[in-house]
C-alpha cells in the first residue's frame, strides 16, 4: 500500500485541529451555541450579526473559553515537539520532557517564584511578575535536563536505564523542592502549587496565549532547522559528524530549545506529562521517523490531542473541572509501560539498549 | 593526497596511536589491517577528522583538517562505520538521502534524488527503497549504508579530491556482496577517489589493495606496496599466528593460509 504523502497528512491534521477547536470553544461550564459564537465573533470584527447573546456569554467566550482553547493548542504543540526533540537527542523513543526532569525542574522554578516571588523581587514583583515565572521555570528545567542528559550519556552512548533512573532521581528532587515550597507557603499559594502541579488550563488568559504562542512558534521554527541534523543523529553521533554536523553544538542547542518550549508552557499551565511521549510515537507508527515530519506533525497532533484532553477535563465533572495532567497521565502512562515492555523484548533479542 | 604526520593519541594514559606518519596517495586503494585493539578504528576516526589527535597533523591536500569546516569536509569525504545503530523505524531511501545532507539546505533537489537512486542501484538495494531499515538483515543494512556513503561523495568537485573510508564495511556481507562492495570501492579509485579501508580478511585485502598497512600496538609495523612482499613472517609478527603464503595461480595474487 502506498503511504499517504506528507502534504495529505498535514492537511488532514489541520482540518482535524480546526474541527477540534471549533467543538472545544462551545463546550464548558457555560454552554454556548454556534449561532451565539458566530455572533460574538462577528461583533468583534465589526460585522453585522443576528443572534442574541448575553454580556456574560460574550465575556465567557472572549475572556475564558477562546484563550483557553488556543493556549491548549499551543501547549500541546510545544510539549509534543519537545518530546520529538528529546527522543531524537537521546536516540530513544521512550523519552519525554516529563521523564527526563524538564517539566518537574520547571515546576520547581515556578513554585519558587510563587512562594518567594515577593522576597526576591521586592516591590518590583508586579512589574517583573510576568517574566519572573518563565525565567525561573526555564532555569529549573534546563538544569535538571542537563543533569539527566549528562548522567545517561557517558561515553557517547545513551544508557536508557541510567536515563530513567536519573530522571526519577531528578524528578524526586524537584518534586521534593516543590513540596517544600508548598509546605512553607501560605494557604492560597500552596493550593495553587498543588493544582498547578497536576496541570490545568483553567488559568488561561490572553497574556498567556501571547507568551506561550510566541515561544511555541519560535521554538518550533528553530526545531525545524535542526531536523536534518537530528535525522543524521539517529545513525549515531559519529555518523552525524561524518555527515558534517557539529554534534556537540547541536546537542546543546536542542536542549536549550527544548527547555525553552517546555519551561514557558509549564510555567503557565503546570506539569502535563506524557503528551510528548504519545504524540511522536503515534506519528512514527503512522508514517515515519523523519524529524521534519515529526516536528510539524507533532505540533498539529499535539494541539489536537491536548485540546481533546482538556475537553474531557471540562466535561467529566462539569460544571467543575478536572486537572488535565491527570487525564494525560491516565492515558499516557499505560502507553509508556507498553513501549517499555516492547523495548525490553527487543533488548532480549540482542538489541541495542546496552 | 591525505597525509598524516606524527599522530599520537592517548586516552586515560593508554597510548592508542603512537607516532604514525604516512601518506595516502590520491586514487589509491589503501587497506589497513591489524589485530583487535591495534588502533585501526581510532586511526580512521583521526584521519577522517572526527577525533582530534593528542599530537600530530592530518592534512587533506595540504590543508590541516582542523582548519576545515565540518560541512565542507563532509562534501569531499564519506565514512562508513562498523555498524551504525538505528533505534527508529526509517525507510531505506531516507537513510540513503542522508548522504546528500551536506549538499542541500532544507529541501533536496531532483539531482539528489537521482544520485540516491543511482547509488542504491550500485549497492544493489533499489528493491528495498521503501522498506523499513530495521526489518533488513545485517548484510542488507550494510549495503544500504554503503549506498549512503556512495551518495555522499557522488559528484566530483572541481579542484578537490574525494575520499571514502570504510571501517570493516564488509564484515556482515556474504562472499558475493563482499566482492561487490569492494569492487565498487575499487571502481571509485578510477575516478580519482582515494579509498582507505579497514579489513579483517587478509586475503580480501590482498585482492583489492594497492597497498597494505599493518598496524600493531598503535604503530605502523609494515607498509607493503607490492603483493609479492607479503611474507608469512609479517603475518606471524602482526597477528601472532602461523601462516604460509602460497601462490593462488592467479597472477600476482598470493593467498595466505593458516
Amino acid at each position: 500500500m502506498r503511504k499517504a504523502s506528507y502534504g495529505t497528512i498535514y492537511a488532514f491534521m489541520v482540518i482535524l485541529l480546526l474541527v477540534t477547536l471549533f467543538v472545544s470553544v462551545r463546550i464548558g461550564a457555560v454552554g454556548l451555541s454556534y449561532p451565539k459564537i458566530i455572533g460574538i465573533i462577528a461583533k468583534q470584527v465589526g460585522l453585522p450579526y443576528s443572534s442574541s447573546f448575553s454580556n456574560i456569554e460574550e465575556q465567557v467566550f472572549l475572556q475564558i473559553r477562546l484563550p483557553r482553547v488556543i493556549l491548549g493548542a499551543f501547549v500541546g504543540a510545544a510539549l509534543s515537539v519537545s518530546g520529538a526533540l528529546m527522543q531524537s537527542l537521546f536516540r530513544n523513543p521512550i523519552v519525554e520532557p516529563g521523564l527526563v526532569g524538564t517539566s518537574s525542574g520547571a515546576a520547581l522554578g515556578a513554585a519558587f517564584v510563587f512562594v518567594m516571588g515577593k522576597s526576591i523581587a521586592g516591590p518590583y514583583v508586579d512589574s517583573l511578575g510576568p517574566f519572573l515565572l518563565p525565567i525561573f521555570a526555564f532555569a529549573g528545567g534546563f538544569l535538571s535536563t542537563m543533569v539527566v542528559y549528562r548522567l545517561s550519556n557517558i561515553f557517547g552512548k545513551t544508557n536508557v536505564n541510567t536515563m530513567i533512573l536519573a530522571g526519577i532521581a531528578m524528578n524526586a528532587m524537584a518534586n521534593g523542592g516543590t513540596g517544600f515550597f508548598s509546605y512553607i507557603a501560605r494557604d492560597p499559594q500552596a493550593r495553587s502549587i498543588t493544582f498547578w502541579n497536576l496541570g490545568t488550563l483553567s488559568g488561561a488568559d490572553w497574556h498567556g496565549v501571547v507568551l506561550v504562542g510566541s515561544s511555541t512558534i519560535i521554538g518550533v521554527l528553530l526545531s525545524l532547522r535542526f531536523s536534518k541534523a537530528l535525522n543524521a543523529l539517529m545513525l549515531g553521533e559519529e555518523e552525524a559528524g561524518y555527515l558534517g554536523f557539529r554534534t556537540e553544538r547541536l546537542k546543546r542547542r536542542v536542549i536549550l530549545v527544548n527547555t525553552f518550549l517546555v519551561a514557558i508552557a509549564t510555567s503557565l499551565v503546570g506539569v502535563i506529562a506524557f503528551v510528548g511521549l504519545i504524540v511522536p510515537h503515534m506519528l512514527r507508527l503512522f508514517r515515519s521517523s523523519d524529524n521534519r515530519f515529526l516536528i510539524i506533525g507533532s505540533s498539529l497532533l499535539g494541539a489536537i490531542l491536548l485540546n481533546l484532553a482538556d475537553l474531557v477535563a471540562r466535561i467529566l465533572v462539569s460544571p467543575s473541572e478536572f486537572p488535565i495532567g491527570i487525564i494525560t497521565a491516565f492515558v499516557g502512562a499505560p502507553v509508556f509501560l507498553f513501549m517499555l515492555i516492547s523495548n525490553s523484548r527487543k533488548m532480549q533479542k540482542g538489541g541495542f539498549y546496552a | 593526497m591525505l597525509e598524516v604526520r606524527k599522530i599520537h593519541y592517548s586516552i586515560g594514559g593508554n597510548k592508542i596511536i603512537d607516532g604514525v606518519s604516512t601518506t595516502f596517495g590520491t586514487g589509491g586503494f589503501h587497506v589497513i589491517v591489524g589485530p583487535n585493539g591495534s588502533g585501526k578504528s581510532t586511526f580512521l576516526k583521526i584521519f577522517s577528522g572526527e577525533l582530534r589527535p593528542t599530537a600530530g597533523e592530518v592534512m587533506y591536500d595540504g590543508i590541516d583538517v582542523c582548519s576545515m569546516k565540518k560541512d565542507a569536509l563532509a562534501r569531499i569525504r564519506s565514512v562508513m562505520s562498523q555498524n551504525p545503530e538505528l533505534h527508529f523505524p526509517l525507510c531505506v531511501y531516507d537513510i540513503v538521502m542522508m548522504g546528500r545532507y551536506p549538499h542541500f539546505g532544507m529541501v533536496h533537489t531532483s539531482h539528489d534524488d537521482e544520485v540516491c537512486r543511482m547509488a542504491m542501484d550500485q549497492a544493489g538495494v533499489s528493491l528495498f527503497a521503501d522498506r523499513d531499515y530495521l526489518t533488513l538483515s545485517g548484510g542488507e543494512q550494510q549495503r544500504v549504508q554503503f549506498a549512503r556513503t556512495l551518495a555522499q561523495i557522488w559528484d566530483p568537485i572541481i579542484g578537490k579530491n574525494r575520499y571514502v573510508f570504510l571501517d570493516e564495511a564488509v564484515s556482515h556481507l556474504d562472499l558475493k556482496y563482499q566482492h561487490q562492495v569492494l569492487s565498487l570501492a575499487r571502481g571509485l579509485t578510477s575516478q580519482e577517489v582515494t579509498v582507505i579501508a579497514i579489513l579483517h580478511d587478509i586475503n580480501l585485502a590482498i585482492n583489492y589493495a594497492d597497498r597494505i598497512l599493518f598496524l600493531k600496538k598503535g604503530k605502523v609495523s609494515y607498509d607493503v606496496q607490492e603483493k609479492s612482499q607479503i611474507k608469512g613472517e609479517i603475518i606471524r609478527d602482526v597477528f601472532d599466528i602461523d601462516a604460509k603464503v602460497i601462490d593462488s595461480g592467479m597472477a600476482g595474487r598470493p593467498v595466505i593460509v593458516f
